[in-house]
């Protein structure tokens, strides 16, 4: 574990950078008002900000990037967590997928909720959606697709619910 | 015990005035999207209808439809199968289709004749009062 803390490290010097540029741009502005001087010290402060801002986001990308292939995503505790559930692996085929190469496309992500919801059905009935959402997906594209794959995902426990035997024995 | 059981739905039916030989059915909470479901369902009740469709056709989303089309087949209201055909040569995946099943439609039939009789029609709205405004 200790090894991976400069990822993190990394992680709040970014964040730091976008905070002090936020707050220069805005205190550059109220000082601004006051006269040259106040224009001269928002300038500078901004620009540090914005410097500080972009060295913090190559680090970030070089972070994810190291992380990545490093495979720091994984779960800590894969074994407790069949199937991904930490939010931070997606299984296919026997492969794992880190959250990088899920956040940064549609398919990704499309892909990672679709399996979230097949995994709350229950078993009998998860290669049957898993076909029939793959069918329903062909007709979404861009944002209407991760819309709809979220709506999926969202109403999964509801179709388990639905097709599970909660509701077998109530016609007595 | 288990023989018992198996034979009361049969019993039922017939009680409840159904024609011999259509399985009993479980009842269903009907919410207004099961109600649109099977609306546009008993427009052609012995048709074949793909689940996307319905959900285009009645305007809800399709993972609202998904939830009620499970619990209506659960419930033995609708039957689904894969659609005949080859998905090579169809050039893309092969469709899960749902049907009413004859005991399904008979009650689907009455769950919106109820459903239509407990809202009845909308009383007049009530008109404004000249020069109160």
């Amino acid at each position: 574990m200790s090894r991976r803390r400069p990822t993190w490290l990394f992680g709040g010097v970014v964040s730091g950078g976008v905070v002090v540029s936020g707050v220069s741009v805005v205190v550059g502005g109220v000082v601004g008002v006051g006269g040259g001087v106040g224009v001269v010290v928002s300038v500078v402060v901004s620009g540090v900000g914005g410097a500080v801002s972009a060295v913090g986001g190559v680090g970030l990308w070089r972070t994810l990037v190291r992380a990545q292939r490093t495979g720091a995503f994984r779960p800590t505790r894969s074994s407790e967590r069949p199937g991904g559930v930490g939010g931070l692996r997606v299984c296919r085929g026997g492969t794992r997928r880190g959250l990088l190469r899920t956040c940064t496309s549609v398919d990704g992500l499309v892909d990672y909720l679709l399996e979230r919801a097949v995994d709350t059905l229950p078993a009998a009935a998860r290669a049957r959606f898993a076909e029939e959402w793959l069918d329903h997906r062909q007709h979404f594209s861009g944002w209407r697709l991760v819309w709809w794959a979220l709506w999926v995902r969202a109403t999964a426990l509801r179709t388990a619910t639905a097709l599970g035997p909660a509701q077998l024995p109530r016609d007595r | 015990m288990r023989k018992r059981r198996r034979e009361e739905p049969a019993r039922s039916a017939e009680s409840q005035g159904r024609p011999a030989g259509q399985l009993a059915v479980r009842p269903v909470r009907i919410t207004l999207p099961t109600a649109a479901v099977l609306r546009q369902m008993l427009e052609n009740p012995a048709a074949d209808h793909y689940g996307f469709a319905l959900a285009e056709a009645t305007s809800f989303p399709s993972g609202t439809i998904y939830p009620i089309l499970a619990r209506l087949e659960t419930a033995g209201w609708l039957a689904s199968f894969w659609e005949h055909g080859d998905p090579v040569e169809l050039e893309r995946p092969r469709r899960r289709m749902y049907r009413l099943t004859g005991a399904g439609a008979h009650a689907a039939r009455e769950a919106l004749t109820t459903t239509q009789r407990l809202l009845g029609a909308l009383p007049p709205a009530a008109q404004p009062q000249a020069g109160t405004a």
